[in-house]
This record gives C-alpha cells, sequence and structure tokens, in this order.
C-alpha cells in the first residue's frame, strides 16, 4: 500500500558506505524471515504468551462522558510485558539477529522503554546487549536505566551534541559501523534506513490488527478517528496500517508542542519541519536554514525529536493522516485526568494522544467513537512529574 | 566536467598526502594559518570538514571539534570567503553530510565552492544509490567516492568507476579515529579497482601516525589524514607557536610518505 523504498520524496539508505552491507543483510535476512511460517509462528507465540497479546481494548466510560461527546477507546499498549508498545518490535529484531547468527545487540532510547524492552529481549534470547541514552534522558528516566541494568544491559550514557535520542542514535550507529559482523542494532522506531522504517511498521503493525477488529467486535463499527502521539512514529504507524484502507477512518497523529509550536521550544517535524536527511532517511526534519538540526523539546523524553518516520511523512505529503500537536502542559492535564478518572497511568507519550482525543470526542457526536493508542504506562514518569507539580509548572 | 582534480593528483609523482582539518577549527583565523603551514608541509591538497550537526561517520575527537565550530556560529556558506587565499594554490576538497549540500541546494553548491576555489567534494552519507540528489554539484565539482572493506566486489568496481578526483578508501570498520585497520582486504581492493579505473586511490580513517601512513601509503597512492591532525590541534590549541608546531607534524608525514616511495 506504502513503500518506504526511496521514491526520490522519502525514506532510502543516506548512511556511510561501511554501514550498506549489514543493511543488505538485514533486508535479505528480513525478506527470508518475514515470509518464514516457521519464524512467523515463533514470534507470534512470543508475542502471545512472553509480551501479553492481544492487548485489551478498552471502553474509558467515565473519561468519554467527562469529555460529553463521543465515545473513547483505549488500546492497551501500556498493558504490554515492559509496559509499552516497544516490545512488539524488540521480540521481532531480537528473534530476527538470533536467527542471522549475531550475539550482540545495541540499541538506542529515549525515554528508556525501548531500552528497556530491549534488554528484555536479550535476556530472553541469550544476547549481549548495550543501550546507547542521552546523559539528559538518562537523568530523567533514572527508573528506567535500574531496569535495563538489572536486566543485565549495559547502559551507555551519551554526552555529545544535545544528549537526547538523536545523539544516541548517532552513537549507537557509529558503534553499529565498528562491529558490524557479531552486532545487530535494533532501531527502536519506524525511522533510520531502510529496511527500518519498514520492518518496525511490520512488527507494530500488530496493535492495529487486533484493535480494528476489536472496534468491529465489541463496538460494531469503526472509529471515526485513530489517535496516536509521534516521536518516531512507531505506535501510531503500528495502529495506522490497518486502517489505511479505511477511508472513513481519519488517522491522527499527535506530536509534542512542548512549550508551545510558536515559541521554538517543541519537537513537531511533521507540523513545523522542512524535509531533510537524518539517521540514514530523507523525511520531515526540525532544522535550520543550513541543515543542522535543532535541538527539541518535550516533556515525553520518547517524543523529544527532530525527526519522524519517512512512511508518516508519506501519510502527510498524500495527506491519508492529519498531524496536529499538544504542548507540555496539555499533556500533563491529560496525563492527571486518565490516571484520575479511569485509574490508568499514562506514559507522558501517550498522554498527548489522550489530550487530543478528549477534545475531538468532546465535539463528536455519542454515537461516533475516537481509538487512541495507549502506547505506554506512566510508571517511568510518576517522579518527573512530581517534581514539575512541586516545582509549580502545573497548577501555576 | 573535467576532472581537474583527477587529473592532478594523477600526475602527482609521490603518494598523495590529504590532510583533512575542519573548518573553523579552533577558529577560523587560525585555521587559515593551518591550512597554510599543511601547503608548506608538502600537503598535496587539503581537505576541508564542513560542520554538520550530526556526523554520524565521526568519532569523538571530529565530533567535538564540529561542535565547537557550530558553537561559534559558523555557517557552510562561510567557507567561502574564507578560502579565498588558497584558490588555486593547491587542490581544495570539501566533505560534508548529505543534509548540508541538499539544504544549501545542490547546484548552488557546487557553483559557489568551485568559484571559491574547490575541485570536490566528499559526502560521507551518500552511497552510490542516492548520488542523484547531489549530482548536480557535479556541474562543478569532481564528486569523490566511498568504498569500504565491507563492501562486496561487484558494488566496489561501480563505486571505482564512478568516483572522480580520487576514490576514498576507508581503511577498515569503524568511525573516523576509531577503526580497525584491514591490510590484506585493503590490498585486495586496490589491486580491484586498478582493474577496471586507473584512478587514484587514497585510504583515510586510522591513519593515526606517520608509520601507519608510510606504511598504508604503499598498500594505494596515498593517504588521508584526519583524526589525528584534529587531536593535535586540540592539544596545541591556544598556543602562540601553533601553526608552527603543525607545520613540523604534518612534515613527518610528508617525510614517512616520501620515505615510503
Amino acid at each position: 500500500m506504502i513503500s518506504t523504498r526511496y521514491t526520490k520524496e522519502f525514506g532510502g539508505r543516506f548512511v556511510p558506505e561501511s554501514l550498506i552491507y549489514p543493511l543488505e543483510e538485514l533486508a535479505n535476512a528480513y525478506a527470508f524471515f518475514s515470509s518464514d511460517n516457521k519464524f512467523q509462528g515463533e514470534f507470534t507465540e512470543y508475542l502471545t504468551d512472553y509480551a501479553g497479546r492481544p492487548s485489551p481494548l478498552y471502553f474509558a466510560s467515565r473519561l468519554s462522558k467527562l469529555a460529553g461527546g463521543g465515545q473513547i477507546y483505549l488500546k492497551r499498549e501500556d498493558l504490554n510485558h515492559t509496559g509499552s508498545h516497544k516490545i512488539n518490535n524488540t521480540l521481532g529484531q531480537v528473534l530476527l539477529a538470533k536467527k542471522m547468527g549475531k550475539t550482540r545487540v545495541i540499541a538506542e532510547t529515549g525515554a528508556g522503554q525501548h531500552g528497556v524492552a530491549t534488554a528484555t529481549a536479550c535476556a530472553l534470547f541469550g544476547m549481549e546487549c548495550r543501550i546507547y541514552m542521552g546523559s539528559v534522558d538518562v537523568e530523567r528516566q533514572r527508573l528506567n536505566v535500574f531496569r535495563m541494568e538489572m536486566l543485565g544491559a549495559q547502559v551507555h550514557s551519551v554526552e555529545a551534541g544535545s544528549r537526547t535520542l538523536k545523539d544516541a542514535i548517532n552513537e549507537a550507529m557509529r558503534d553499529w559501523v565498528g562491529n558490524i559482523g557479531t552486532t545487530h542494532y535494533v532501531i527502536g522506531s519506524v525511522v533510520g534506513p531502510e529496511p527500518y522504517p519498514r520492518m518496525v511498521g511490520d512488527f507494530q503493525s500488530v496493535i492495529g490488527r487486533e484493535a480494528r477488529i476489536q472496534m468491529l467486535e465489541s463496538y460494531g463499527s469503526l472509529p471515526k478517528i485513530v489517535v496516536a502521539c509521534v516521536g518516531g512514529g512507531s505506535n501510531a504507524m503500528g495502529i495506522f496500517r490497518s486502517f489505511l484502507g479505511d477511508p472513513e477512518v481519519q488517522l491522527l497523529g499527535v506530536e509534542a508542542a512542548g512549550e508551545g509550536l510558536n515559541k521554538g521550544k517543541h519537537a513537531a517535524s511533521l507540523c513545523r519541519g522542512e524535509k531533510g536527511i537524518l539517521h540514514g532517511t530523507l523525511t520531515y526534519l526540525l532544522q535550520d536554514e543550513d541543515g543542522q538540526i535543532n535541538e527539541t523539546h518535550s516533556v515525553a523524553a520518547g517524543l523529544d525529536y527532530p525527526g519522524v518516520g519517512p512512511e508518516h511523512s508519506i501519510l502527510l505529503a498524500s495527506k491519508r493522516a492529519q498531524y496536529t500537536a499538544v504542548t507540555d502542559r496539555e499533556a500533563l492535564d491529560a496525563f492527571i485526568l486518565l490516571s484520575r478518572q479511569e485509574g490508568i497511568v499514562p506514559a507522558l507519550e501517550s498522554a498527548h494522544a489522550v489530550a487530543k482525543a478528549i477534545e475531538l470526542a468532546s465535539e463528536m457526536d455519542e454515537k461516533e467513537s475516537v481509538l487512541v493508542c495507549l502506547s505506554g504506562r506512566g510508571d517511568k514518569d510518576v517522579q518527573e512529574v512530581a517534581n514539575i507539580l512541586k516545582g509549580g509548572g502545573f497548577n501555576g | 566536467m573535467d576532472d581537474v582534480l583527477g587529473r592532478i593528483l594523477k600526475e602527482n609523482t609521490r603518494l598523495v598526502f590529504l590532510p583533512y582539518l575542519v573548518f573553523g577549527y579552533p577558529d577560523v583565523d587560525t585555521f587559515k594559518d593551518l591550512v597554510m603551514a599543511a601547503a608548506d608541509a608538502g600537503a598535496d591538497g587539503i581537505e576541508v570538514g564542513i560542520p554538520h550537526s550530526d556526523p554520524i561517520a565521526d568519532g569523538p575527537v571530529i565530533q567535538a571539534a564540529t561542535q565547537r565550530v557550530l558553537e561559534q556560529g559558523i555557517r557552510p556558506r562561510d567557507v567561502l570567503v574564507a578560502m579565498e587565499p588558497f584558490a588555486g594554490k593547491l587542490p581544495l576538497v570539501a566533505m560534508t553530510y548529505t543534509n548540508i549540500v541538499y539544504r544549501y541546494g545542490a547546484q548552488s553548491f557546487g557553483r559557489d565552492f568551485s568559484g571559491a576555489g574547490f575541485m570536490g567534494l566528499i559526502v560521507a552519507d551518500c552511497p552510490l544509490e542516492h548520488q542523484d540528489i547531489i549530482s548536480p554539484v557535479a556541474e562543478k565539482l569532481s564528486l569523490v567516492q566511498l568504498a569500504s572493506t565491507s563492501t562486496q566486489e561487484e558494488r566496489l568496481k561501480k563505486i571505482g568507476k564512478a568516483s572522480q578526483g580520487f576514490l576514498y578508501l576507508v581503511s577498515g570498520q569503524g568511525i573516523t579515529g576509531r577503526t580497525k585497520v584491514d591490510e590484506r582486504r585493503l590490498s585486495q581492493m586496490v589491486a580491484a579497482v586498478r582493474d577496471v579505473s586507473g584512478i587514484t586511490q587514497c585510504i583515510g580513517f586510522g591513519v593515526d601516525s606517520p608509520q601507519v601512513a608510510a606504511f598504508l601509503g604503499k598498500v594505494a597512492d596515498g593517504v588521508i589524514v584526519g583524526t589525528s591532525l584534529v587531536k593535535f590541534i586540540t592539544e596545541h590549541a591556544g598556543k602562540a607557536d601553533l601553526a608552527r608546531k603543525f607545520f613540523s607534524y604534518l612534515s613527518e608525514y610528508r617525510y614517512a610518505l616520501d620515505g615510503a616511495l
């Protein structure tokens, strides 16, 4: 339906020559195993017995009532093992790496959710694991650093550049260039050079496949709008893919507006970016006139990224999906609201989607519904949110 | 376009010595003194790194230098004016990343940099498949291609044929300054390329001493030395006789390479 192959528009493989061979090797292995029934069977088994899939679809009745319009449904990726959708991808990639004969796995992480999910899959499959994480993120996501270490991974704090997700990816790529024989690089989102955007999207597409069936079974019709947060965009792509063929279903990605889109400090690459090349792919980026990548800001570390998956750029250009942005403040409000109304503490990333869903539902007819990808749970954010509330950043 | 850079390097009778310097490091005036020192020390050309905020092919030494330059607010177009005094004195080759050329506009980049005396361009993250995005540059500049020890035979020959100016052989697997040199594979690669092209072949990444330069120079037609020079500059920055010391340091490479012939 959509291709992430370089179309002269988006995607591609803009990497140093040293990475061409390993990417080709990976693309070939993935092509083989993605059509191999035995591999797919094994992967599905791990998703079911280990990760706890299918994740439930939950009707948020109190939240819907509060919004006072349409019905809000939550796809509960927060209930997966390790607490987010990230495990869908890491189980797939680490299993693939094992089949390829790799013994070592590296990954980048922003919020730490992908790092934890990678460390978990590495423990499960007996692989050596190293996680790159910007030192700013190490500081604000301490809990996840401990979790990764507990799982046997080595966490490397990255001091270069803006010391967040983008710099962790740079450092992981550098590691990979030097260790291509033994090492597989597990990219955590639908970003990076081909085949990553396509492959990660495939592994995450289980979200939408389940959700579409669950909506039809429990609600009897498809949602009017599907909403998901977008940093790199993997949970969004995971849920969007299954609805691409339903033209009546609107797809809405929610980016991080940080302190506000007009204040400059945000991470909304699709809303405010321009085309460029970062981390091997041509996509929308937050950059200056010269092509230097901007520093971004979001209260949610997982959204704090100046680029976005090329498939999202394609969906934006073709107008099949729309993209909007939600501020730190709005996300924090939604974080508290969902916790109080439904007893579900969402990840700050997912809270961006919740905030937009409440707003949309309030303008809907009660027969209409909005499906939200609740991509992760907020245990990791409790300390950070407590600090913000104490500092008066929320009420003040 | 006439491959002037290719012709000049071919006519060179000694091993090619290409120092790499980060533009504007430690500051623009000192950088110009360093280029002058390199020319005096017998460099056969200068590779000028145009800083990018996310240099994925570079190791910590060059990355830190790059960051310092960007913090000073230095921009790609500043290169044009600064390099004017060197135009025509020795071959200048720009090295950068795709996004810098893409944002500048490939055609304008070729026109402006050629106008400022540049003869070639190396783009660290633009493989053969994506050349169309930067190829308008080739109207004015020789587009240097890179090959790596992991590049497979057939592809290597394609790269060898496509390259202009010279062929940049990455010495092993790794980033600048952190490469495990694979000499046996390099010899095979040089021979394979010679079967299809007479292009000058230079080895870069991992050339961290005059001894290694002399050794690897013999494997191909010359070397590119980057990280060890940037490291030298970092260690001696701020001292009054930096340019003189740098000249001596570069001369060691020149002597080693000449002795190797």
